[in-house]
């Protein structure tokens, strides 16, 4: 089969990342450690990035067996079954050994994706029992209006990136069809969908009420529709309301060779200079779904630019051994998105679209042969 | 007639074959105008885009003339068209100083002093042979007769890299004529001319074949500009169609590797959107 030179090149920042994160999980042991910062070193376990990071550590498991991708995945859920409350939830913020945390309904969310992952790999009932735990605490809390009742993180009103809750949930729902969860997620859904604006945003899509939205929540509200298109198979309900938003993007992105704005207002507005990292690799894996319905290798194409960019960024020298395979939160570091920190969850993304963009070229590579 | 020409750059040898044909069938060309590249805005612009590599690339393609070929392949076949048309001229400069048509430089084609020296003129009509996107006052001054001929079929293929794209695509290389108007490739098609692909060919000669086949048709279809301008509603909805920016490098090295194998070179007809 002919290799691109740039095929290779992804295939080299993947291994440097996927160690990078091997990194992670021995520093924040036994959970994945949340950033590493050059003056405060690296921080404690994570436990809502650790949840999303076991499908990542499972995927370059496939592609490299023997570098321990697999045990560290087991690891990671063990801690994070562990931690669990009673009531199903897993608490918000960085782990502290001595607390244990208010319950956290987007943490919770992205744990379930990491248990469900564990239930792919090892059939082990135990890990599904715990995501139907915390996926009938997340149902309880949202209302007739799709807002989960209590209050969390830094908004009132349920923010439009809890799209990606209502998918883990869905997943769930698919495995157990407990009816439900499937019901509170796609009120959560259908609330999302109604602030869709006539230019494709979606209100409410920034951490706070009233901010813009940093690319990387933005991945997040369009990541959560997609998933949701693809669990229910209504690609036209779900899917389809995030097209133009993922358009614009795309058009922004390549006419600036793929270095997005780290954030945007409502009316698509750029309030931060600074590429969101995390950002540009999470739009590239929406992109590269959207790609699997409409067949168009011009969404490739900006997908691969969003990644060139990520990986032009990224720290590749072998010093300090700590950054070697890191993905900064912002570019340049002192961007407004984790100042100065490297992200677990930037390396995971960039993981994930490096994966997703290898396996789309590949069959491109294959129909040329 | 009496024609406007804008080009890219001074050595752009489309320009120079288009300038050179339309004057031998009687047209007078005045003014010629050329972007200049080198401006503090366009350096920053690529800087901050593509950064020091991307700055040393665009240097090096304008030093070494854009359209000239690997020395180790021969001429190109712009190079083989002007010879063979006997035309000894290789830059525009060069060309108006012997035809006495006036030459310009200028930073953008909207500055006003442009628009200025084209409605001194009062041309029947622009050729465009590059030189940026074009906004209302310039089009207006010409009353929409801008002439373009684009490198892919229209509308499915708009934006950059058109040939390219109709390969990758599994379109039909397309030569299209068209009117210019606001929107990016978005004018009314006027003639299309097909550009045979063969296998071994690179993606330079394939983009030089595409110009060559722009030349000739922009000569073939120099009359229209005498026509009525078609409504925008016989326009085919170019809207519908993604518009096409440049290649990643990685999908550059795909085509490249598919023009090498001959491969997806059976252009099917395929709906786009």
């Amino acid at each position: 089969m002919i290799s691109l030179p740039s095929m290779l090149k992804y295939q080299r920042h993947l291994g440097l990342t996927g160690q990078w994160l091997l990194q992670s999980v021995a520093r924040g042991n036994p959970g994945s450690s949340a950033y590493f910062s050059p003056i405060l070193g690296w921080s404690g376990p994570y436990p809502e990035t650790t949840g999303y990071l076991i499908p990542t550590l499972f995927a370059l498991h496939n592609r490299f067996p023997d570098h321990g991708y697999d045990q560290a995945a087991r690891h990671a859920g063990n801690w994070l079954l562990d931690i669990q409350h009673d009531n199903g939830a897993w608490p918000g913020g960085v782990h502290r050994a001595n607390r244990q945390g208010h319950p956290s309904v987007f943490n919770t969310g992205q744990v379930i994706r990491g248990l469900l992952a564990l239930d792919d790999a090892t059939k082990d009932n135990g890990w599904l029992a715990a995501a139907l735990r915390a996926a009938e605490w997340l149902a309880a809390g949202v209302g007739d209006d799709g807002q989960w009742q209590l209050q969390d993180y830094r908004s009132a009103n349920t923010p439009s990136y809890y799209t990606y809750v209502a998918s883990p949930m869905l997943d769930v729902w698919r495995r157990t069809e407990d009816r439900g969860i499937h019901d509170a997620s796609e009120r959560v859904l259908d609330l999302v969908l109604r602030r869709r604006q006539t230019n494709g945003a979606f209100a409410h899509w920034g951490f706070a009420e009233g901010e813009p939205g940093f690319t990387h929540v933005i991945g997040y509200t369009v990541a959560g529709l997609l998933e949701a298109a693809r669990l229910t198979g209504d690609w036209t309900r779900y899917g389809a309301p995030a097209t133009q938003a993922l358009e614009t993007l795309r058009t922004k992105s390549e006419l600036n060779h793929g270095r997005l704005s780290g954030a945007f207002d409502l009316d698509w507005s750029e309030t931060v200079k600074a590429v969101c990292l995390t950002g540009n690799a999470q739009i590239a894996i929406c992109l590269l779904v959207w790609e699997e319905q409409a067949h168009d290798l011009r969404l490739v194409n900006a997908a691969a630019k969003l990644m060139d960019e990520v990986c032009r960024r990224q720290w590749v020298h072998s010093w300090p051994k700590s950054l070697r395979g890191a993905v900064g939160g912002s570019s340049p570091l002192w961007g407004r998105y984790m100042t100065m920190r490297y992200p677990n969850w930037a390396a995971k993304y960039h993981c994930d679209a490096l994966m997703s963009l290898i396996d789309r070229l590949s069959c491109e590579v294959e129909s040329t042969t | 007639m009496k024609l406007a020409l804008t080009a890219g750059y001074d050595r752009a040898l489309h320009a120079i074959a288009l300038a050179e044909l339309l004057r031998r069938q009687g047209h007078h060309l005045d003014p010629v105008l050329v972007v200049n590249q080198i401006t503090f805005t366009r350096v920053r612009q690529t800087l901050r885009q593509q950064g020091l590599t991307g700055l040393r690339h665009q240097a090096l393609r304008l030093l070494t003339n854009a359209s000239r070929h690997n020395k180790n392949q021969g001429p190109s076949c712009l190079e083989r068209f002007l010879d063979n048309h006997c035309i000894s001229e290789r830059s525009l400069k060069q060309w108006c100083r012997k035809h006495h048509s006036t030459y310009d430089v200028v930073t953008t084609l909207n500055r006003p002093s442009a628009i200025r020296l084209v409605a001194a003129t009062a041309p029947d009509g622009l050729i465009y042979a590059g030189g940026g996107i074009l906004l209302q006052p310039i089009i207006d001054t010409v009353r929409g007769r801008i002439l373009n001929a684009h490198s892919g079929p229209l509308p499915e293929i708009r934006g950059m890299n058109a040939c390219e794209w109709s390969v990758l695509l599994g379109l039909k290389p397309t030569v299209t004529i068209h009117f210019i108007d606001r929107g990016i490739d978005t004018g009314p098609p006027i003639a299309t001319f097909p550009v045979r692909v063969e296998r071994g060919d690179t993606i330079e000669r394939l983009r030089e074949k595409c110009t060559l086949r722009g030349v000739e048709g922009i000569v073939q279809c120099l009359d229209a500009i005498n026509r009525p301008i078609p409504s925008a509603a016989k326009v085919p909805a170019a809207d519908l169609y993604r518009q096409c920016h440049v290649l990643a490098p990685v999908l550059r090295e795909l085509l490249e590797a598919r023009l090498r194998s001959g491969s997806s070179l059976d252009f099917q007809g395929r709906e786009l959107s």
